[in-house]
């Protein structure tokens, strides 16, 4: 009843009707990971719609989403929004490309038997996109680190910090105004530097965009030709063409042929296809940018 | 799904466009699109430029998009409501077709009619027993509609 009812608002865009929904849902029946994993999605979607989400809210999203894997190991909703939320709210990549990995894998037995795949495609197209962050992301931090002045800059505020709190310790303040003075100066400290972060990061989304502009799209050779996306997870036919798995996959959940060659093809004549698989990883790396 | 896949096809379009047609969405549907071919030299609809319109399914390429005539056309597999008889967009379709690929079949069943496998069968009757008058009623058409 309130599971239907929370379903309703979710389609409707109401997120926090249906995260109360889900909330008295889960009341009623406290072990059923997959109401937790829907209320899991209903916060991360309802952040969506935030323009400055806190911390907290991201917790939640993650709090339910291990509940969910604690009822169930199998659920890969709740992975598949964990990884997000380990992206967007917490930064941490490498983790939730692992998560999403595994959300990909569980969904795509599941999709084998119910013949649909929208929820594995969605996850491999997310991969990408994360893929292509992690790439900026890590560029960024590699020019912040190897930039001299940067650090160079860094260390005469804090240095400059340092002697003024020094002064005013030596002034032998009264204790609440020295409260009051040296958290305005720390204050201050912080807005400095956040005003150096952003001119870095001016600088280097410059030198980017300059560069984004000479390159392309990817070669068609590293795209499947069904979804006309960058490969993910290629497997090759016995025409010895390759197609993105997923993709092919439903194609072959209704039909028996090649799409190239329309000879007969079954899914057990397709094998990985691993050498294209780290061309595309080596082409993502060397182009930070059109990763999709 | 589908969205990514008709704008990268849009852009491949513009960027690498096929001598004798053209296509691209009708206002801010991409699901919609409008298509003209030039009538093929070789053929008695040579001269005419002709509209077709394209709906996508949602669940495009695993589906084969809708495709007809909107300028009338005398042809054995092309009916009075434009539309067209072409295996490749009925049980033929493959998801590795793509809408350049199909409006050349279109331009090639223009100059290579299927009277065998028609959708007007007076039409095919004609193409068949007298090949002068279906030509010439197919000029006659296509200067009256598509000129």
């Amino acid at each position: 009843m309130y599971k239907e009812k929370a379903q309703e608002s979710m389609n409707d865009g109401q997120y926090s009707k249906a995260i109360n929904f889900y909330t008295l849902a889960i009341k009623n029946e406290p072990t059923d990971s997959k109401l937790y994993s829907s209320r899991a999605k209903a916060y991360y979607l309802n952040i969506q719609t935030l323009e400055d989400p806190t911390l907290q809210q991201w917790k939640k999203v993650i709090h339910d989403c291990s509940s969910a894997l604690n009822l169930n190991k199998e659920n890969y909703d709740a992975m598949f929004y964990n990884g997000l939320t380990q992206v967007y709210g917490y930064k941490k990549f490498e983790k939730a490309l692992k998560m999403l990995h595994q959300a990909y894998e569980k969904s795509l037995i599941k999709s084998r038997n119910s013949k649909s795949f929208a929820l594995p495609q969605q996850i491999y197209l997310e991969i990408l996109k994360i893929k292509k962050i992690k790439n900026n992301h890590d560029i960024e931090e590699k020019i912040i680190k190897s930039n001299p002045f940067f650090i160079k800059l860094v260390h005469l505020l804090q240095k400059n910090y340092d002697s003024e709190f020094q002064k005013l310790a030596s002034k032998n303040l009264e204790s609440d105004s020295f409260k009051i003075l040296s958290t305005k100066l720390a204050i201050k400290y912080n807005e400095e530097i956040k005003t150096l972060i952003e001119l870095f990061e001016l600088k280097f989304k410059k030198d980017d965009e300059s560069s984004s502009s000479k390159s392309n799209d990817p070669p068609d050779y590293l795209c499947d030709p069904i979804s006309f996306n960058l490969f993910f997870e290629p497997i090759i036919t016995p025409s010895g063409q390759s197609f993105e798995k997923s993709w092919l996959l439903q194609h072959l959940s209704n039909n028996e042929f090649d799409p190239l060659t329309r000879q007969k093809l079954a899914k057990d004549q397709c094998y990985p296809n691993l050498g294209l698989e780290s061309c595309v990883d080596q082409y993502i790396q060397s182009n930070n940018n059109n990763g999709t | 799904m589908s969205l990514k896949r008709i704008n990268k096809e849009l852009s491949d379009l513009g960027r690498d466009p096929p001598s004798s047609c053209s296509a691209g969405p009708v206002g801010d549907d991409l699901y919609h699109w409008q298509a003209s071919i030039m009538g093929p030299p070789d053929s008695p609809y040579a001269g005419g430029v002709f509209f077709l319109s394209i709906h996508f399914p949602t669940d495009y390429p695993f589906k084969p998009p809708k495709i007809a005539f909107t300028t009338k056309i005398y042809h054995p597999n092309i009916n009075s409501n434009g539309n067209i008889c072409l295996d490749i967009l009925k049980d033929q379709w493959s998801p590795a077709l793509t809408i350049s690929k199909v409006l050349l079949s279109i331009c090639s069943l223009l100059t290579d009619a299927n009277p065998d496998d028609p959708l007007v069968p007076e039409i095919a009757h004609i193409y068949k027993q007298d090949r002068k008058k279906y030509e010439a009623t197919a000029k006659e058409w296509t200067k009256k509609y598509a000129v």
